[in-house]
């Protein structure tokens, strides 16, 4: 079978190797098979204090060339509804989002916008996705932003 | 057409060590009369050996580059002869090739060697030329539409390429072959250690007998064969006091070389003077930005009456005045605009003066795709809490195959890289957030012209494969300058195996294959509660 070695191609190409990764650990994973533009889990924990057992998390996959994953992803997006078990707000969690046609296109359908920035990236090849910085690893500083919610609801 | 052939060193190496070592030498004959050099008394010949070259063609007015990606060596089962003075491939082999150039989008190069040829004017015998006659066109024939057919033959000591011109049905000379990167003994052109060269251009033997190629366009000069008006840049008299330095051969190269300057800041404004005094041939301009009161602190050679125009156009006027003979292309644009990728691409060199990590991934990554030489500047200071000047310098970095690259060395910072290169709705939104604001770094004028000249110097040290001093190495891959200390530290780097970019699974030499673009807005994504929308990873 021909290699596809255009952006677009490559990124789904290694999407799928890191999906199989994220699968071992999530349940419900899939990822967009188009433009390989987006990677969604179905149900991801989060932990006590939360008014949710569970949410859903869509991660925006940078690609543009150069693009994912030279380019790490910077924001992600849940439910809107998330709040704090005793319902306060959560700072930097952004429920109305941009005035944008393409913000809106995600609020409207339900999903709410964190803004959590990874500050260190150092990637490897699709040939050995572990020895670098991937989709799990930024899943895992998601997971340690809902660990953090003390912080994140200002007390 | 003007058309040559770029290697990265590691491929180069690869294809001179199959062609020169790895062929299996039972008879250890010598070749008595054989055409071309005849071998020095007593040294052993041996048989002819071939491989495939799988390259990108990047298309441009200045002619086509073929750059090499993937080298297939052809082992014993797949030749169908092979003597001291001839070889032929496979039906087989040969398909096998075929298939690939045709699904992915290679051209392909044949290579194989004279082994006997020790001599500095390598070229093909009447048998190579029969065979590519018959064959070349077939060849070419089954290639993707803007896919080159070329043949190559290797000399101890020297090289000679053609291509077949499908418009025109006959075979052309390629007028040179470029080997990018660190590569080791056997890799060297003329099979020896002693030159630290990152950069080498062989001239092959059909282009210097070949009649001269009209340009294709106006004022594009042809890869290799500009000469100034005055009848050559090195017999120019406003050379004469830096000739001693970087040798007369240099000087010819910089007039025959197209030099790409992204960034038209302090360092930029510096940059592209100096290579407008030093002869550099063609310079392509690159900056979305006007200059503003606040730039003239430190873009050299700018007056008040430059406020409000494209920086762009400030500069094409300056190095036209300091050197009329040097061509000058602009862009106002980013460098992710396909007004700036293509002249970018086709560029020989490509030196990075942005302050923007967006950029530079953007730049590092066309290096690396292109196989262009990427020479990346960047200066900054930091003051501490009491106002005071802490840190006060800069860096030149180079990206070349072997050398690793500005993304495996950790030099992007990730978050502004990714804000950068976002599409424009997310900055937006970024920036409605109070995020992705930064103030504006300081800057002063003497810092930017040192790490400018700095920059300036490796490219005439990389262009002249020896230092313009005495005693001083090939380009480091970094070199850092502390204003404070003051001093000056190279750092070495090599290639990370597993860096996306630069790595064994890497982008290297893809080019037009693999076209770079911004992000656009994504498709619609799925709404919360409908899990399963997209590809499962099990489907």
């Amino acid at each position: 079978m021909a290699t596809d070695l255009s952006a677009a191609g490559r990124r789904r190409s290694r999407l799928q190797a890191e999906v199989q990764l994220l699968a071992q650990r999530y349940r419900d994973v899939s990822f967009d098979r188009q433009d390989a533009s987006w990677v969604h889990i179905g149900r991801f924990p989060v932990p006590g204090g939360w008014n949710r057992p569970q949410v859903e998390i869509l991660i925006d996959v940078p690609h543009g060339n150069p693009g994912y994953p030279s380019v790490a992803p910077q924001w992600f997006w849940t439910d809107r509804d998330l709040r704090t078990s005793d319902g306060r707000a959560i700072q930097h969690f952004f429920t109305s989002g941009g005035s944008s046609l393409a913000d809106r296109s995600y609020t409207t359908k339900g999903w709410g916008h964190f803004c959590i920035h990874v500050t260190s990236w150092l990637p490897s090849s699709g040939l050995r996705i572990r020895e670098g910085h991937n989709l799990l690893s930024y899943l895992d500083l998601i997971a340690a932003v809902f660990r953090d919610r003390q912080r994140l609801a200002g007390g | 057409m003007n058309v040559e052939i770029v290697f990265p060193g590691p491929q180069w190496e690869l294809l001179r060590r199959h062609l020169f070592e790895a062929v299996p030498d039972p008879d250890t004959r010598s070749i008595p009369g054989a055409p071309g050099a005849p071998s020095a008394p007593g040294t052993p010949g041996v048989d002819e050996g071939l491989a495939f070259a799988l390259a990108a063609p990047v298309h441009s007015p200045a002619g086509v580059r073929l750059t090499v990606r993937e080298i297939l060596p052809a082992r014993p089962q797949d030749l169908e002869h092979r003597s001291p003075v001839a070889i032929a491939p496979t039906a087989d082999f040969v398909a096998a090739a075929l298939t690939r150039c045709r699904q992915e989008g290679w051209s392909l190069i044949e290579a194989h060697s004279h082994p006997f040829d020790h001599g500095s004017g390598t070229t093909f015998s009447g048998v190579d030329w029969s065979s590519d006659r018959a064959k070349m066109p077939r060849v070419a024939g089954l290639l993707p539409e803007n896919a080159l057919h070329a043949t190559m033959v290797l000399g101890r000591s020297h090289l000679d390429a053609h291509y077949y011109d499908r418009k025109s049905a006959s075979i052309r000379p390629i007028h040179r072959v470029r080997v990018l990167g660190a590569v080791g003994a056997v890799g060297a052109v003329g099979g020896r250690v002693d030159a630290p060269q990152l950069l080498r251009i062989t001239p092959t033997s059909s282009a210097a007998t070949a009649p001269p190629t009209a340009p294709t366009a106006p004022r594009r000069r042809a890869w290799g064969r500009h000469r100034q008006d005055s009848g050559g840049a090195a017999d120019d008299q406003r050379y004469d006091r830096q000739i001693p330095l970087i040798g007369r051969e240099t000087q010819q190269q910089l007039a025959e070389t197209t030099v790409a300057i992204v960034g038209l800041g302090g360092l930029g404004s510096f940059t592209a003077l100096e290579c407008a005094h030093l002869g550099v041939g063609r310079l392509v301009l690159v900056d979305p930005d006007t200059v503003e009161p606040s730039n003239l602190n430190r873009l050299i050679g700018a007056t008040e009456a430059a406020v409000g125009r494209p920086k762009v156009e400030v500069y094409a006027d300056l190095v036209r005045a300091v050197a009329p003979a040097c061509t000058v292309d602009t862009v106002q644009d980013s460098i992710l605009s396909s007004d700036a990728l293509g002249p970018v691409r086709a560029a020989d060199l490509v030196l990075g003066c942005v302050d923007s990590h967006g950029a530079r991934l953007v730049l590092n990554q066309l290096a690396v795709q292109y196989v262009i030489p990427y020479l990346d500047a960047g200066s900054g200071a930091r003051l501490d809490d009491a106002h005071r000047v802490s840190r006060l310098g800069g860096q030149v970095q180079a990206v070349l195959p072997g050398l690793g690259c500005l993304e495996c060395r950790g030099f992007i910072d990730a978050r502004r890289a990714a804000f950068d290169l976002a599409p424009q709705h997310i900055r937006s939104r970024e920036i409605a957030h109070g995020y992705g604001t930064r103030e504006p770094a300081p800057s002063v004028v003497f810092l930017n012209g040192l790490v400018a000249s700095l920059l300036v110097a490796q490219t005439v040290q990389l262009l002249s494969g020896t230092t313009p001093t005495a005693h001083a190495g090939p380009v480091p891959a970094i070199t850092l300058c502390d204003v404070l200390t003051p001093s000056l530290l190279p750092v070495a780097a090599g290639p990370v195996d597993a860096c996306p970019t630069c790595g064994a699974d890497g982008v290297t030499a893809l080019a037009d294959l693999s076209p770079l673009h911004s992000a656009t807005a994504s498709a619609p994504p799925p709404a919360v509660g409908r899990t399963g929308i997209g590809g499962r990873p099990d489907a």
